[in-house]
């Protein structure tokens, strides 16, 4: 490994004859020195093999701008409802406190801006964020019905990263549920109790939204327990008239399935749960979880605090704009027991 | 900016009677300082409402080190096999070439080491890292005779994350590729070059390194490109005979196979590609660039540079012990194009010709 680290700004200086502020100023580009000068400075480092330390620049720069405004580095959570809507989602009030958890850890702050004000364009909000000196943000998840939706930012201006599948372009840094585990395990957990007939049903947009993991994952798992297979309910349009039908089609022992409707339809269809049909459900929220709904839980705290760890890994690398090469990171929900399965026989 | 600004070290210090360096070092976590007391400042920098600037507290301790070594932050590449080993497998020295160069642009050191060098204990490599003050480690994927091992170190004392699904403990951050998504492109692209019949081989073994997912992959683009069931060959004993018996039961007209290997049982047994049936690599290891077969070419580069990114960041939250959570980070592989699976048209007789 060279030792590069050994070459400062001052032997920079000191080989070019300038002064360790000019070159400190060339490296960052700042307009107030001549353009032959700076290109003179960043050959030279380069030639001289200098490496910036990059803890220490972005220390240094914190410093510079704290001189003048005591601020800790603020991240943006930008939500697509208006105003204070996103309070009534529970997956994003449990990311955004997931966030926030880890940015206090790190002593950075966060704020919440909406994409949704009245006459505020995309454009405008990207402005305003940077008006504020706001560089880096997490994108929330986009609400099911808006997921084809355009985003019309400057990526190129913020260190972003996002929670969830749904934001499919530009492809940056992402956040999410493991939904491949997800399936596995809930089909794992249910035939672990005695069905055999396990069916799947999810939308179609449910099944673009987990990359094809959740019905991936399925299937694996019913080849793995040498189950036969089933038709699945993955439809374009997820209506009760489809499920009840699909449901008398398939005569399944158990549903894998995700929403607050599925037990409901099923008893609409004059199936007891669990009596009747078994219900496990792909990703609850606290509210069914607290209603004795058998599922998985996603940890979406969890989630929230991985993304913020993935911008802070941005910033450390003074990534803006879609990287290069876009992470995932998945991570495994857990089974809540719940009573909308059978006890094994 | 509401911030109960001005809550210093010095601040806690005074309060406890304690000096600023014991503060400091209980809020970091560094051993030397009792529990009870570490316990004791934690509460109270909590109650004062202390904040850790982050960038900035990173930073003094970089000075802390350096007066000390003008080095700079070290991470440490933690291979499995003495003396450099791990340089003739393609797949590790690549992930080896990607943790250099994004170590090289955030200012970081790498130094490899070799677990069993010179009949070495883990323990004592766990005590040798300690000593010279490397603290964040990646670990390189085991190969495939040792996958179960567990590596005897002290892993409250680093931050580790590991390359690969091969290293099951201790709970760990991990890095690898997305070996769904490389099973439904791989279906994918051979599927939109007109192959109607395919086929998927991969030893049980590895498709359980890979989680599960090329099958789960190649399952659900199955179902999404509507083609009827083709029985997949996953045997746990991974044998040429096994291979040739599939292959002559179903006659897919292209195969998503492992490796190499596969392709040279294929062509062993006297198969020939892509006249018979097209092969895709599900993933392409380097060594298969030269005879240009097509497959998902796997960015080890970069998931060995996302490594150092994900260090970098837990650097800054100073995490260190195994995580409560691990994630899982993942990056997908690309299609590359190649003679064995070529593009096909239909002819007149409603058959299908290879173009």
């Amino acid at each position: 490994m060279p030792k590069s680290s050994a070459i400062t700004l001052r032997h920079i200086a000191e080989q070019l004859g300038l002064s360790r502020m000019t070159v400190s100023m060339a490296l960052r580009d700042s307009p107030s020195v001549a353009q032959a000068t700076r290109d003179r400075v960043f050959r030279t480092a380069e030639e001289l093999g200098y490496t910036r330390d990059p803890i220490m620049s972005s220390a240094m720069e914190t410093l510079r701008r704290s001189a003048h405004q005591r601020n800790h580095v603020v991240v943006a959570f930008v939500t697509h409802d208006p105003g204070e809507a996103w309070r009534e989602v529970p997956t994003l009030r449990e990311y955004h406190q997931g966030i926030t958890a880890r940015a206090e850890a790190l002593g950075f702050d966060v704020q919440v801006f909406s994409r949704h004000e009245a006459g505020v364009s995309d454009r405008e909000l990207a402005d305003l964020l940077c008006a504020r000196g706001i560089r880096s943000l997490i994108m929330a998840p986009l609400p099911p019905e808006r997921m084809d939706e355009q985003i019309d930012f400057p990526w190129e201006r913020f260190s972003a990263v996002t929670v969830g599948n749904s934001l499919a372009r530009p492809a940056i840094h992402r956040a999410c549920s493991n939904h491949f585990h997800a399936a596995e395990t809930a089909y794992a957990r249910v035939a672990d109790r005695g069905y055999t007939r396990i069916a799947l049903a999810i939308s179609k947009d449910e099944d673009r939204r987990s990359g094809g993991k959740l019905h991936g994952g399925y299937l694996k798992s019913q080849a793995d327990h040498g189950h036969g297979p089933l038709p699945a309910y993955v439809p374009e349009k997820w209506t009760q008239e489809g499920f009840v039908r699909w449901l008398a089609e398939t005569r399944p022992e158990a549903v894998i399935g995700l929403g607050a409707s599925l037990q409901p339809w099923i008893e609409s269809a004059g199936k007891r749960v669990p009596q009747d049909i078994g219900c496990a459900n792909l990703s609850l929220d606290a509210r069914m979880a607290a209603a004795g709904l058998s599922g998985i839980r996603h940890l979406y705290v969890e989630i929230g605090a991985a993304s913020l760890n993935l911008l802070a890994g941005a910033l450390v690398g003074n990534e803006q704009g879609p990287p290069e090469l876009p992470t995932m990171v998945d991570i495994d929900g857990d089974w809540h027991p719940g009573n909308t399965l059978r006890e094994r026989d | 900016m509401p911030q109960k600004d001005g809550v210093t070290l010095r601040d806690i210090a005074e309060r406890l009677r304690l000096s600023r360096m014991t503060v400091s070092m209980a809020l970091r976590d560094v051993p030397g300082v009792a529990a009870e007391t570490r316990e004791r400042v934690r509460r109270t920098a909590q109650e004062m409402g202390y904040r850790p600037d982050p960038v900035v507290s990173r930073a003094m301790e970089s000075i802390r080190l350096s007066a000390h070594q003008r080095n700079p932050t070290i991470v440490g590449f933690i291979t499995h096999g003495p003396d450099g080993e791990w340089r003739s497998v393609p797949t590790v020295s690549q992930y080896a070439d990607g943790i250099r160069s994004r170590a090289q642009e955030l200012g970081m050191e790498v130094q490899v080491f070799g677990r069993g060098e010179q009949g070495m204990s883990d323990r004592r490599l766990s005590n040798i890292l300690q000593a010279r003050g490397i603290e964040r480690l990646i670990v390189a994927p085991l190969p495939r005779t040792r996958v179960g091992e567990r590596i005897d170190f002290d892993w409250e004392r680093f931050t580790a994350i590991t390359l690969g699904q091969s290293l099951s403990w201790p709970p760990m951050h991990r890095c690898c590729a997305n070996h769904f998504e490389a099973a439904v492109l791989a279906y994918h692209e051979v599927a939109r070059r007109g192959y109607r019949r395919i086929g998927l081989a991969v030893s049980r073994d590895e498709d359980q390194r890979a989680g599960g997912r090329w099958h789960g992959g190649f399952l659900k683009a199955e179902v999404d490109h509507r083609r009827e069931p083709v029985p997949v060959f996953m045997p746990r004993d991974w044998t040429q005979m096994g291979l040739r018996d599939w292959l002559h039961a179903v006659k897919p007209d292209a195969v998503i196979g492992q490796s190499s290997l596969c392709l040279e049982w294929i062509r062993a047994e006297g198969f020939n590609v892509p006249e018979d049936f097209a092969f895709a690599c599900v993933s392409r290891r380097p060594a298969l660039r030269a005879q240009s077969v097509a497959g998902i070419r796997q960015r080890f580069e970069g998931i060995g540079g996302a490594a150092v990114s994900l260090l970098a960041s837990s650097m800054i939250g100073n995490d260190h012990r195994p995580p409560a959570h691990p994630t899982t980070v993942e990056i997908t592989g690309e299609w590359v194009d190649g003679i064995t699976v070529p593009e096909r048209r239909p002819n007149r007789a409603g058959s299908v010709a290879v173009a």
